[in-house]
């Protein structure tokens, strides 16, 4: 592994070492710009954004803390990422929030909304019904769900959010879209400028800023990585998949031993931005609507042959030696498929890691082994 | 009027007699493989002390083994004791933090003293009596070398894992680290890792002063200073911690004569 | 499907397979139950998201566990005209898929008769909730759990309507003479979730010992208000499964009015505590624990919880759960 650095990772770091309370949210709010937290990637961030204010991602903190009161809210057998979300919440890292929007997607999620709105009550909480399937009859009713968000939002903040504000809001973010996918084009070259655990702390930024900062910083990034000279080697090239993830740090214990993480199926990630918002001839809220729910799907969509075969293809776009599935425990969608994607990944012969994992740990002795361990098979699947 | 209170607990057998005047008797014996002839020991030392003996008096007994002696068939749990116990002795004491040999219990009470709610670590062997032991064995020291360790302490050694068989690695990996962990440190670190398990079981009823400690742990000033830091404010400790529970099978033994429905 | 049998044989199969021991022990246990072909092969799998991700997630495995083709019946969040038509639509393509694999009709005056015994039905249920309100509470100990065997397995049928007519007669006839289900009654008792099934039987004799009964079940017996017209009998089975107790507190929003109705319950039903057995395999009913013990500590109800495994024998002792259940009828006693 190289160590060199790039120079323009640096305001992403400054970002993210002081989410959720960042000079930029604070001066922001100061302004008078509300500022919305959001639970899911179901949640539509184009209309909180169209509606002239701040969409922020509502994470845990990525890294272990102790859970005691989140333990005592949703019990000690709800998913560690959301006890981490509430626990956070409990000790009002997010008391600047003006509201909270998330997707029935999965029980903890809902849970977690349940809890935020009864005992932290920002001024406005919804959530959305998401169907997990994709027909047509879906997708009206998402539509439905998504213009009634939009209806509320309005009524609460007074506003009305026009269509050519919908515009305007998708171009900003599918600008971002179309960023990442051009930094993501860069892992797919055999020697890679950028690793895993850096690529995630520059997508742990896209949902803590305004986009169009965010895009600033992603042009910067790109421009220096088009002239740099890095270029990372490895033992084998791995790809990520499973629970919600975002901390770099358990990539990073990763690649200090060897392995270069060249992609993943994360919903902190590609998962995020992988499919941009198709304006053609229908209205902007339509189409915003169709790219939700139509999105490269979490384990809860069914059914999960869409999801299925996007990994495979991840995996023979990324050139993938080996897949490290880390799911955190109680995530029932990511540990129901495990048997069901490892044997299809096996019959593409790509070996599988399955990791048993709590959200927000950067990778124990336990699993170092076990990564260990893995990577000398795949070398010695290569050879 | 006169009764005794007898604690069967995992490692010793506490009893207490109790008269109007409040306490005139005490005996904390060891339990052996014979729980009757222990039981029997306890209740003697304090009979003694009281210059009483057993016929006729009321007994109520209590604890984890009080199903297995003959004696008597006045039964209370120990939560119910033990809140009975801590008001006796401290009115405005709204939590009880027992720690025992073996177990761990929080318990709640009422502004009238009655039991209001529990919660406790009974199938975890961390932050219990017998685990500090294990981890003073560990260092090479006695239990009471580790407290007056724990005060000289500059920081904390990490000890992160929740599970008393992974804890003791963690202890042995500090010792033999090179260069290894000072012993303050690791004794500060063991403490630290006990008290956060106990505050983490306080939220789950509810922190709620005046908080009391009981049980033989409570003993361990080390910890309970150590506790005191991490809740912000400080506890109130009974003399004699490992006899509430026996006082309070007393105090009821008492009432349930006072109702007529001694059996 | 009834799992109360599940041994570890099945269990162990199904962790084979690599399903996590986070998954709950029944979707554990149907897993492994497939994979050991302990069941007649099916033709047809159907299965739905009510109550949770397990439900949801376990059907594509037993399609691949058993090569017969499936139909997921997605049963949205909440309880909108929107939601409502999203489901009757589900049903149709449901409908559609049954036809197409069976290659028969649809018999939809069966379907409308089904609907009217139905609504007769959740009338019943509501009239013997109602009964269960006296006291002492005529029903004995654990029929709790037979009154919900009635709609899970004979769900619009003549069966469920015998049954559940007889109960209801009964039970007024207990009333009128002021027969309890434990003499006497000392302790009234609102369960939360179920308990442990291979302690039923034990928990029967213990609770008559220490004259417990369980007089009225939130998530499981309580149905809400809303009629079913067999004219549209695809819209009412959708209406039936916003109805249904289930749905309420562990599958919809958690609701202040859901709350309010246990607190509601609570007073109406005169209960002395509140046990919660604590099933680990199931998150977001356990996520309401804590709220549902402070809105009934706020009426000064007490709330004991149990965690435990419903089908899982090897997690709680008869002796642990006794010892639970010593202190806390010591502490409803106490106060």
């Amino acid at each position: 592994m190289s160590d060199e650095r790039i120079a323009t990772l640096e305001p992403f770091r400054i970002v993210n070492n002081t989410f959720p309370k960042t000079k930029e949210i604070q001066e922001l709010k100061q302004e008078g710009k509300k500022v919305f937290g959001w639970l899911c990637t179901y949640v539509p961030e184009e209309i909180i954004h169209a509606a002239g204010a701040l969409p922020i991602r509502i994470t845990g903190c990525s890294e272990e803390q102790e859970l005691d009161d989140a333990n005592a809210y949703l019990y000690i057998n709800n998913c560690s990422f959301s006890r981490s979300c509430l626990q956070m919440g409990l000790k009002g890292e997010y008391d600047y929030v003006d509201g909270v929007i998330a997707g029935s997607t999965c029980d903890g999620a809902r849970r977690l909304f349940d809890l935020w709105s009864h005992y932290l009550r920002a001024p406005f909480h919804h959530i959305l019904t998401v169907p997990r399937k994709y027909t047509e009859r879906a997708h009206r009713l998402y539509y439905e769900q998504v213009s009634q968000f939009k209806t509320l939002l309005e009524q609460h903040l007074g506003i009305e959010i026009t269509d050519e504000a919908l515009v305007k809001s998708i171009t900003v973010f599918n600008e971002s879209r179309e960023l990442l996918k051009r930094l993501y084009e860069l892992r797919k070259l055999d020697l890679p400028p950028i690793t895993g655990a850096e690529t995630m702390e520059v997508l742990n930024t896209s949902f803590r800023m305004p986009k169009e900062l965010f895009n600033h910083y992603l042009h910067q990034l790109l421009d220096e990585l088009a002239g740099s000279k890095i270029a990372h080697p490895s033992r084998a090239r791995l790809m990520v998949t499973g629970s919600t993830m975002n901390n770099p740090e358990f990539l990073r214990s990763i690649e200090e031993l060897g392995g270069l993480v060249v992609t993943d199926e994360l919903c902190t990630s590609t998962r995020y931005w992988s499919d941009p918002v198709v304006l053609d001839d229908r209205p902007p809220l339509e189409a915003i609507s169709r790219r939700y729910l139509n999105n490269f799907p979490c384990a809860r969509m069914v059914p999960s042959d869409e999801r299925f075969d996007r990994i495979l293809q991840l995996a023979h776009d990324y050139k993938v030696d080996g897949v490290i599935s880390q799911i955190i425990r109680y995530c029932v969608p990511y540990a129901h498929d495990l048997p069901l994607i490892s044997e299809r990944l096996k019959k593409a012969g790509i070996p599988v890691l399955a990791l048993d994992v709590e959200y927000g740990t950067s990778g124990s002795g336990q699993i170092r082994t076990r990564v260990q361990a893995f990577l000398e098979m795949l070398e010695t699947k290569k050879k | 009027m006169k009764t005794l209170g007898i604690d069967i607990g995992s490692l010793n057998i506490k009893a207490v007699v109790l008269e109007d005047e409040g306490i005139s008797g005490t005996g904390v014996v060891p339990l052996d493989d014979d729980i009757e002839a222990s039981a029997r020991m306890a209740m003697e030392k304090a009979l003694d002390q009281s210059e009483l003996n057993l016929d006729g008096l009321p007994v109520l007994a209590t604890g984890v083994g009080a199903k297995q002696i003959s004696f008597t068939s006045q039964q209370k749990t120990i939560t119910t004791c033990l809140a009975r116990g801590i008001h006796h002795l401290y009115p405005s004491v709204r939590m009880v933090i027992d720690m025992g040999a073996e177990s761990m219990t929080v318990v709640k009470l009422n502004e009238r003293g009655r039991l209001a709610d529990w919660a406790n670590h009974d199938k975890c062997a961390s932050g219990t009596g017998l685990f500090l032991q294990q981890m003073a064995k560990l260092m090479g020291i006695t239990l009471d070398e580790m407290a007056q360790l724990s005060f000289q302490a500059h920081s904390r050694a990490d000890i992160t894992s929740t599970c008393a068989v992974f804890a003791e690695s963690e202890v042995i990996s500090h010792v033999h680290r090179d260069p290894p962990t000072p012993m303050e440190d690791i004794a500060a670190g063991i403490y630290f890792s006990v008290v956060s398990r106990t505050i983490s079981l306080c939220k789950r009823v509810g922190i709620e002063k005046d908080i009391a400690v009981t049980g033989g742990v409570a003993l361990n000033d080390g910890l309970v200073s150590i506790l005191e830091h991490e809740l912000g404010f400080e506890v109130l400790k009974p003399e004699a911690p490992q006899i509430v529970a026996a006082l309070g099978a007393a105090i009821i033994a008492r009432e349930n004569v006072e109702k007529g429905n001694q059996k | 499907m009834p799992l109360y049998w599940v041994q570890a044989e099945v269990l162990a199969k199904g962790a084979e397979l690599g399903l996590a021991p986070e998954i709950c022990s029944p979707h554990r246990g149907v897993a492994g139950i497939f994979a050991l072909e302990a069941l007649p092969h099916p033709d047809i799998i159907l299965w739905s998201n009510l109550i949770c991700d397990n439900t949801a997630k376990c059907g594509e495995l037993m399609m691949e566990l058993s090569g017969s083709p499936g139909f997921f019946l997605d049963n949205p969040f909440q309880d909108s005209p929107g939601e409502m038509d999203y489901l009757t639509g589900e049903l149709e393509d449901m409908v559609h898929f049954l036809e197409e694999k069976s290659g028969k009709k649809m018999d939809w005056d069966r379907l409308s008769e089904m609907v009217a015994l139905t609504e007769e039905e959740i009338e019943l249920h509501r009239e013997i909730s109602e009964l269960r309100k006296a006291v002492p509470s005529p029903m004995s100990i654990s029929g709790y759990l037979e009154l919900l065997s009635a709609d899970y397995m004979f769900p619009g049928q003549p069966e469920a309507i015998q049954y559940l007519t007889q109960l209801r007669d009964e039970l007024k006839e207990r009333v009128q003479q002021g027969n309890g289900a434990v003499s006497p009654e000392r302790f009234r008792l609102m369960t939360l979730f179920v308990p442990p099934m291979y302690l039923i039987s034990y928990l029967g004799r213990l609770f008559e010992e220490l004259g417990a009964v369980s007089v009225v079940e939130p998530l499981f017996t309580c149905w809400s208000e809303g009629k079913l017209d067999p004219a549209k009998p695809l819209e009412s089975v959708a209406k039936k499964s916003f109805l249904i107790p289930e749905r309420r507190s562990m599958y919809g929003p958690l609701s202040e009015q859901a709350l309010q109705d246990i607190t509601d319950g609570a007073e109406q039903y005169k209960i002395d505590g509140a046990i919660y057995w604590a099933f680990m395999g199931c998150r977001h009913t356990c996520a309401t624990i804590r709220v549902i013990k402070e809105i009934l500590s706020e009426v000064d109800i007490p709330m004991l919880t149990i965690d435990c495994d419903i089908v899982d024998p090897t997690i709680n002792s008869e002796e642990e759960v006794r010892d639970k259940l010593d202190q806390f009828f010591e502490m409803l006693e106490d106060r």
